[in-house]
């Protein structure tokens, strides 16, 4: 028993003394923070005026870079001062990229970013205040990969070119989040000759996945690039792998999302030779389109929407009939642009598409038709037999009037004929949830709409068959 | 032979002594196996959280998770507001959520029939009209009474539905959501702005699918907010949200850090978590039969991982933050804690058969076992513990040697472990930088133990009645406006 009361009070004294060191360590970094955060705003005070003038272009460089050297503590400490002052916090915000690159390699932070991503530990005197994180990273070994994320940002971040073949190495990292960032980094560098070694990580995800790097990570990377790049992917595209054709794909989708004058233009520009190599083009016209895989058709289609050929429409069109409804979505989506206007037709036959997610991206492309668009669509609106195709429409015009002007109250939707035969559905009380009475002329109800009315029993049943078609689909 | 027997009887104790002295024996050795299991977890806990959140807040501190808003990688995501008689809070907090950084944001605001003026408030502030939309019931709730759009602002509707409680009124959000990323907002919270960027982290860095995201609730009382954002953080004025202070930060920085660590995360707060709307939807959504459908879901994705034989991961994530406010009186947090603990009780229950198996991994064999017999019956065997001083005392039974320094140690190395969660805040995220402020939180992560640990024994032990009387009432926690 004295064993036990021994054990007893050993641990009672020892919660004792661990508090009261926790809270000694506590108090002690505080006092270090405050003396470092005083000296390093003191610095800050001084300098940021000098590069306020050097960004506004009221200071030459060489005058800024001496007067800066004056300012600055010497040497060892010098690199890691400019660099919080460079890149920590938002100051100073507004640096550009140019700027920043050449202050960072006359300051030697490069050499030491690209150092430190070579493992090469930087010397940390013990005499260093804890308080500097540089100084308890450099301490612990465990911890350098944080310095090697850091140091893999910010070449990143400079856009710093030479050290792509650096970040490539850092790929193989041992840690997951260096990998990581290095990826990032080289996708913000774009440097054209670190294009194949991420091409060829991507490929890896797939193949070995013991590999536990983020796929999207590597796609986020390569996204970066500009398009005439994807010609690298043509292996990738043809892989026997479908995981791999998938994943190449959607990275020259996203190539194509993100190419030049994609940027919210209602009209999105064709694609030429020169911005998508023939070979890829014909890749995806003659052989993605009938891939095996739906996903790789799914994402064939917005390339295919872009692509300045003869053949594309009607391989789109093709894409329209699939039989997989997720596909059928991305390519009623991708005819979303008024040069497809001339087949509004076949975009209105998945007006009544057995999924309603086709459904609601068939509204919304034939109202980027235009007048033309939005005409058939009434048509439809009025003639068709299928309420959950009306109801669909209805809940677009809604959410559009929202922010302009009523259906109902201009246009087309103001003609007497359309008015009598809306006015006609709403007593026959033939639009399930009282949706399309919204679209009726009342302006005596001024703003208000009307109420929902609950589905039936069968209409749920028959709208969670029709969602459950949705499962195990990817992500859209 | 009488005399005899009157001799012996006389001598020798009552046999109730006899069995009360054995009792308390017993209940000595299980208070012993009691601390050594619930704090020696906590310890591992705790040191796992010091290292990971540390290094957490060097790395997430510096970068920012501002490159997430302009990367094309970043999913579109539907904040789900569930709000019942929330007309105090409910305009600041739908305005702190539209103004929160996230590209391609969407506000979802379900009034579950409120009786007071939740929805004509929001009508009213944000200029709402009345519209239909196609209501798709993948999940079943109770029927819709109309939606809302806000005008000339796209990306916020409001649904008014019949009550039906917080899951139901989830599920209804749910089914309208379009998003692959929904994320759980209590309608009294005030969101920090880039704290749903930082809770999608962990979602694009995994190589596996992530299925759940947890953040960080901290206390809302005592803070000044501001055009819908924390202006000021400070200390509330009373004892009683102090302590809930401490008790936030040990249970969020230390607690479930560390079981995330592990793979071990079974509690999420569904005051603010992100989901995977497909995994949840596959999974059934929100049940309405227990009290805590934030905890049962979890539970339940982890079981039907399994049964579908895919990989996904639930994590926590200890820098996006959610302020909320906490109980100010204790009729209220004797509410709250007593749904607290009848709702663990009740997902366990539902899922006893994770306990102790190996198939479920960290979960089944730490994690559930730890919550089972640590945070559910626990409470019942520290309240035995305390009440066996007193009886003992009264009616003259002489305490196990070391009864009472294990009850001191306990209470003890209870302080040592706050003191410890308020240590690694002011280390890491130092969301309270003045020295006084910091001073006062120590005081009463010591004090705590003294009075208030106790109050919420008791209260859980009347939640675990409650939850073994077969009770499910839904007791609502009426909050205050925040401080403008």
């Amino acid at each position: 028993m004295p064993t036990v009361s021994g054990v007893v009070f050993a641990v009672t004294l020892s919660s004792f003394l661990a508090s009261g060191t926790l809270i000694g360590l506590a108090l002690l970094r505080r006092e270090q923070r405050e003396k470092h955060f005083h000296e390093f705003n003191e610095l800050r005070r001084l300098t940021l005026p000098i590069i306020s003038s050097l960004i506004a272009g009221t200071l030459d460089y060489q005058t800024a870079l001496q007067a800066l050297g004056e300012i600055l503590p010497s040497p060892p400490q010098r690199a890691q001062v400019v660099e919080r002052l460079l890149f920590d916090g938002k100051n100073p915000a507004s640096v550009s990229v140019p700027l920043l690159r050449r202050l960072a390699m006359d300051f030697g932070l490069v050499e030491l970013w690209e150092g430190a991503l070579l493992s090469s530990s930087r010397p940390v005197p013990w005499g260093q205040p804890v308080s500097r994180p540089v100084g308890a990273l450099g301490r612990i070994r465990a911890l350098h990969f944080l310095l090697r994320v850091r140091s893999a940002e910010r070449l990143g971040l400079i856009g710093h070119a030479p050290s792509w073949r650096l970040l490539v190495r850092a790929l193989e990292d041992p840690h997951p989040q260096v990998r990581a960032t290095a990826a990032l980094a080289l996708g913000a560098i774009a440097e054209p000759q670190s294009f194949a070694a991420l091409v060829e990580r991507l490929r890896n995800v797939v193949l070995t996945p013991s590999l536990s790097l983020s796929m999207r990570h590597i796609k986020a990377a390569l996204v970066c690039f500009p398009l005439r790049q994807a010609s690298e992917l043509l292996e990738l595209l043809k892989h026997s792998h479908p995981r791999v054709r998938v994943l190449a794909a959607d990275v020259v989708r996203e190539m194509v999302v993100l190419s030049p004058g994609a940027g919210g233009a209602e009209e999105l520009p064709l694609l030429n030779p020169q911005d998508v190599a023939p070979e890829l083009a014909d890749l995806f016209l003659t052989r993605l389109v009938f891939d095996q895989n739906p996903e790789v058709r799914a994402r064939a289609a917005p390339v295919i929407a872009r692509l300045n050929d003869p053949r594309a429409k009607w391989q789109l069109v093709n894409l329209l009939n699939d039989v997989q409804w997720f596909v059928r979505l991305h390519a009623v989506r991708a005819l979303a642009q008024p040069r497809f206007g001339t087949l509004a037709e076949h975009v209105t036959r998945r007006l009544t598409d057995e999924n309603w997610r086709v459904r609601e991206a068939a509204v919304r492309t034939l109202l980027s038709f235009g007048s033309p668009g939005a005409e058939r669509l009434l048509q439809h609106f009025l003639t068709t037999p299928d309420r959950y195709s009306r109801e669909q429409i209805a809940e677009e015009l809604q959410r559009r009037s929202l922010l302009s002007v009523r259906p109902g109250e201009d246009g087309v939707w103001g003609q007497p004929q359309v008015r009598e035969r809306l006015m006609g559905l709403e007593k026959q009380n033939d639009c399930r949830g009282t949706a399309c009475r919204t679209l009726v002329p009342r302006p005596s109800q001024g703003q208000k709409g009307t109420a929902s009315r609950t589905p039936t029993a069968a209409e749920v049943a028959d709208d969670r068959k029709d969602s459950h078609q949705g499962r195990n689909l990817p992500p859209q | 032979m009488k005399g005899a027997a009157v001799y012996n009887t006389s001598h020798i104790m009552p046999e109730w002594r006899i069995i009360a002295e054995q009792a308390l024996h017993i209940l000595n050795v299980v208070l012993a196996g009691y601390f050594i299991a619930g704090n020696g977890t906590y310890t591992l806990l705790m040191l796992m959280s010091l290292g990971s959140v540390w290094v957490h807040s060097q790395k997430a501190g510096r970068e920012g998770p501002h490159h997430l808003l302009e990367s094309p990688m970043t999913p579109p995501v539907t904040i789900i507001m569930p709000a019942f008689n929330e007309e105090e809070t409910i305009v600041e907090s739908v305005r702190s959520t539209l103004k929160a950084e996230y590209p391609g944001l969407e506000v979802l605001v379900v009034d579950d029939g409120s009786t007071d003026a939740t929805l004509e408030r929001l009508i009213a502030a944000f200029e709402l009209v009345q519209v239909d939309l196609v209501y798709r019931q993948l999940l079943p709730t109770q029927p819709i009474r109309a939606f809302y759009l806000g005008q000339g602002r796209t990306n916020l509707t409001v649904i008014s539905k019949r009550n039906g409680g917080k899951p139901d009124a989830l599920n209804s959000g749910l089914n309208l959501c379009r998003t692959p990323y929904f994320c759980t907002l209590d309608a009294d919270c005030i969101l920090e702005r880039d704290a749903l960027l930082r809770l999608m982290r962990p979602v694009l860095a995994s190589p596996v699918s992530t299925a759940v995201t947890g953040g960080v609730i901290r206390v809302l009382n005592g803070c000044e907010v501001e055009d819908g954002q924390v202006a000021r953080i400070g200390l509330p004025r009373k004892v009683l949200e102090r302590f809930q202070v401490v008790e936030y930060l040990r249970s969020f920085l230390l607690g479930r850090t560390g079981w995330d660590q592990v793979g071990g995360t079974l509690i999420v707060s569904g005051a603010f978590a992100l989901f995977h709307r497909q995994t949840v939807i596959e999974a059934e959504g929100f049940s309405t039969d227990t009290v805590t459908e934030d905890a049962e879901l979890i539970f339940r994705l982890h079981r039907w991982a399994r049964e579908q034989k895919r990989r996904l991961r639930v994590s926590f994530m200890s820098d996006p933050v959610c302020w909320v406010q906490c109980p100010s009186s204790v009729r209220m947090l004797a509410r709250q804690r007593r749904r607290w603990q009848m709702g663990l009780c009740q997902t366990l229950w539902k899922n006893s058969f994770m306990h102790f198996n190996r198939h479920y991994g960290v979960v089944g064999l730490v994690s559930f076992p730890f919550h089972a017999y640590i945070e559910a019956l626990g409470a019942g065997v520290e309240f035995i513990g305390y009440l066996a001083v007193p009886l003992a005392l009264l009616s003259g039974l002489a305490l196990p040697p070391l009864y009472l320094s294990i009850l001191i140690l306990g209470l003890t190395y209870s302080a040592f472990l706050s003191i410890g969660s308020v240590v690694l805040e002011d280390l890491t995220h130092r969301r309270y930088p003045s020295l006084k402020d910091f001073s006062t939180l120590l005081l009463y992560a010591v004090l705590e133990n003294f009075g208030y640990r106790q109050l919420i024994l008791w209260f859980r032990l009347q939640g675990y009645l409650k939850f073994h009387t077969g009770c499910r009432q839904w007791e609502k926690v009426v909050h205050g406006a925040p401080n403008r």
